[in-house]
């Protein structure tokens, strides 16, 4: 396999779609397929993943054949930092509570910038979201989220 | 005269003191996030869904079109403004609005565009009112076979959307398909893809993956291109336009309206199409073609009421047939389905009040965009100056509460945050987002009407191509598809999309 290929977006995109396709028929083998008058839950799940596999083997053609786009850069960094935050978010929520929980997430994502520095008015910034969403969400249209999550409240 | 009839109950459902209310606070909202540079329509609606969950159908659906053609005015806003054109649709504004901004002539454009959304948006609703009521006659014939084809069509069509090769809208559909699998089977209930987990058994719902490859994995991609902007620091003066003005933007408001309501309705079409075909024929018929590109006013005046109109027309295969004909009308079906409205032809007749309803407020709506818009210009040109290191924490904060509100679990967010990266991802190796999100959407119901049709004709797939409704469907998708693969369409699809 020559470098060409491994940076060609087309040979990536094929194995998501051969890994999803393989994956989904892996997996569906459980369900039973039935006929095509009386279907399973697994025929259209099979028909779906084989497709997947095809179109992950006809990207591998079009990777060695023609010369395409080439895999650029990832922005590892804004991912990590963007998912991460929403995933902290997820997390400290019922730990933590809201307001610690949107502090950790928006400042953790805001990182990302390059342009990002911490002072008094992004703080400020930040308490004024805080107290918009929690008025807005939390007492105006009554989402269930704490305030402040169990680590905060007392053991009896 | 029945569409009277119809217009008299929509406009008595609209114009109640409520609706009017939720019609304003979405063209309001709409507006305000869409100036953002970088947030379209769909991630605006996305992120202000969960506001409509606890609003009857009726005012729900009128503030999220409220929202979707404040968005599109707001994208346009900005790409006169700052050349920041927020979405395809308003690509071809910024050509040569943003050309009349430096020339000093920015509140004519902005006016101009203000207009022709009005007049296209009036014209369409009358047109909306007229054929409506035909395709849904149509429609209501329909039995399993026939919307198994029309979906065919409808995921077909947003191939011919889609910008990149015809490899990868389909593989991205089928990926769609496959994510719409995940959760319990309706007819044998065999919980399929779940991975034994409850919180899968339900199915993933579309707004988490909405807003995981529109918001986070936009977002993501937004901050490589993180450049110090500057907005338009002049004032804006001058916002009638003059007698000329108006003798020059006639004609091309009329032909914007007329393209953009024909493209909007085919599937697969939508506004970006509508807009960028009707800047193309102003400029073959213009006497002065050189003009274009330096500050021609009909370049302002044409797509932006092909943009509109077409954004008003594509709300008809939608609630005629249910079929989305673009993501922003995958968004309405989601949420037409949280709010326990099937769309489809029965729409109208069970729920004439629905219907009639949003066709009457988009009217009130662009009344309201036009009334509000140009006194609150100065408030948009802020909003565009705040810089986006500010502005990107906020809106993952919005996406972020969005998630957790359908259904209240933290679960949401984390698959969220995944579908964030595998959009991100995707979106680096040219897999478009959009024909995904359709086919998630449609999948489900798909398999749904292939299995009762297969079932109805003893598993001949003949069934398909023997009905004659269902065939001549198949037909046009068939020939959009061979249509694509011709290199002459090929290219001028090539050109329209280049500059997204």
């Amino acid at each position: 396999m020559s470098t060409r290929m491994l940076e060609s977006k087309d040979f990536w995109i094929g194995c998501v779609y051969f890994a999803a396709g393989a994956a989904g028929w892996w997996i569906a083998r459980e369900y039973s397929s039935g006929t095509a008058g009386r279907m399973g839950p697994g025929y259209f799940p099979n028909v779906v993943s084989f497709a997947l596999m095809f179109f992950g083997c006809a990207s591998w053609v079009a990777a060695a054949r023609r010369d395409g786009a080439r895999v650029e850069r990832l922005n590892l960094k804004g991912l990590v930092l963007v998912a991460g935050s929403v995933a902290a978010f997820a997390f400290l929520l019922p730990l933590a509570g809201f307001v610690p929980a949107t502090a950790a997430m928006a400042l953790m994502s805001a990182a990302a910038s390059a342009k990002f520095k911490l002072g008094v008015l992004p703080v400020a910034a930040l308490a004024a979201l805080i107290a918009f969403c929690a008025l807005i969400f939390i007492f105006g249209l009554g989402i269930p989220m704490p305030m402040m999550g169990s680590l905060f409240t007392p053991v009896e | 005269m029945d569409m009277i009839n119809h217009l008299a109950l929509g406009f008595s459902v609209a114009l109640s003191l409520q609706n009017l209310g939720y019609c304003f606070i979405g063209v309001l909202l709409g507006t305000a996030i869409g100036v953002l540079p970088g947030l379209g329509p769909v991630a605006t609606i996305a992120m202000l869904l969960p506001i409509t969950f606890g609003l009857p159908p009726e005012s729900a659906l009128i503030m999220l079109a409220g929202i979707y053609y404040g968005a599109q005015y707001g994208g346009s806003t900005t790409a006169i403004l700052v050349n920041l054109p927020g979405e395809p649709s308003s690509v071809v504004t910024s050509l040569d609005g943003h050309q009349m901004a430096r020339q000093g002539k920015a509140g004519r454009a902005l006016a101009t565009a203000a207009i022709g959304s009005f007049a296209a948006g009036s014209a369409s609703t009358l047109l909306i009112a007229m054929f409506a009521p035909i395709l849904a006659a149509v429609a209501l014939k329909f039995g399993p076979a026939e919307y198994f084809s029309l979906m065919v069509l409808g995921l077909v069509a947003s191939i011919v959307m889609a910008s990149g090769s015809l490899l990868h809208a389909l593989g991205m559909i089928f990926i769609g398909l496959l994510l719409g699998l995940i959760g319990t089977d309706v007819n044998s209930a065999v919980p399929r893809y779940t991975f034994d987990s409850p919180q899968l058994s339900d199915g993933i719902n579309f707004v988490v993956l909405a807003m995981g490859v529109f918001g986070v994995g936009e977002i993501v991609a937004d901050l490589e291109k993180e450049t110090s902007r500057s907005a338009m620091s002049m004032r804006i003066t001058g916002l009638m336009p003059t007698r000329e003005d108006w003798r020059r933007i006639i004609g091309p408001i009329i032909r914007g309206t007329i393209l953009g309501s024909v493209i909007g309705v085919l599937p697969g079409g939508g506004a970006a199409l509508a807009s960028f075909g009707s800047y193309t024929l102003e400029k073959k018929i213009s006497k002065t073609p050189e003009e274009f590109g330096k500050g021609a006013i009909e370049g302002v005046a044409g797509p932006e009421s092909a943009n509109n109109a077409g954004a008003q027309t594509s709300f008809v295969p939608m609630l005629t047939l249910g079929i989305p004909s673009n993501s922003v009308m995958a968004l309405m079906i989601g949420a037409m389905i949280m709010q326990g409205v099937q769309p489809g032809p029965s729409v109208m007749t069970t729920q004439p009040a629905l219907f009639w309803g949003l066709i009457a407020s988009m009217w009130i709506g662009n009344l309201m965009l036009l009334v509000l818009n140009l006194p609150l210009v100065g408030l948009w040109v802020k909003m565009i100056s705040i810089p986006y290191h500010y502005l990107f924490p906020i809106i993952v904060t919005f996406c972020v509460i969005g998630v957790f509100s359908v259904n209240n679990s933290t679960f949401d967010i984390y698959l969220m945050a995944i579908f964030g990266v595998f959009g991100y991802v995707m979106r680096k190796l040219d897999g478009e987002p959009t024909p995904m999100l359709l086919a998630f959407i449609l999948g489900p119901m798909m398999e749904e009407f292939l299995r009762r049709s297969l079932l109805l004709s003893r598993g001949d797939p003949l069934v398909l191509l023997s009905r004659p409704i269902s065939a001549v469907l198949l037909a046009v998708a068939a020939g959009l598809l061979v249509m694509v693969l011709l290199p002459n369409v090929r290219k001028t699809r090539e050109v329209a999309f280049q500059e997204d």
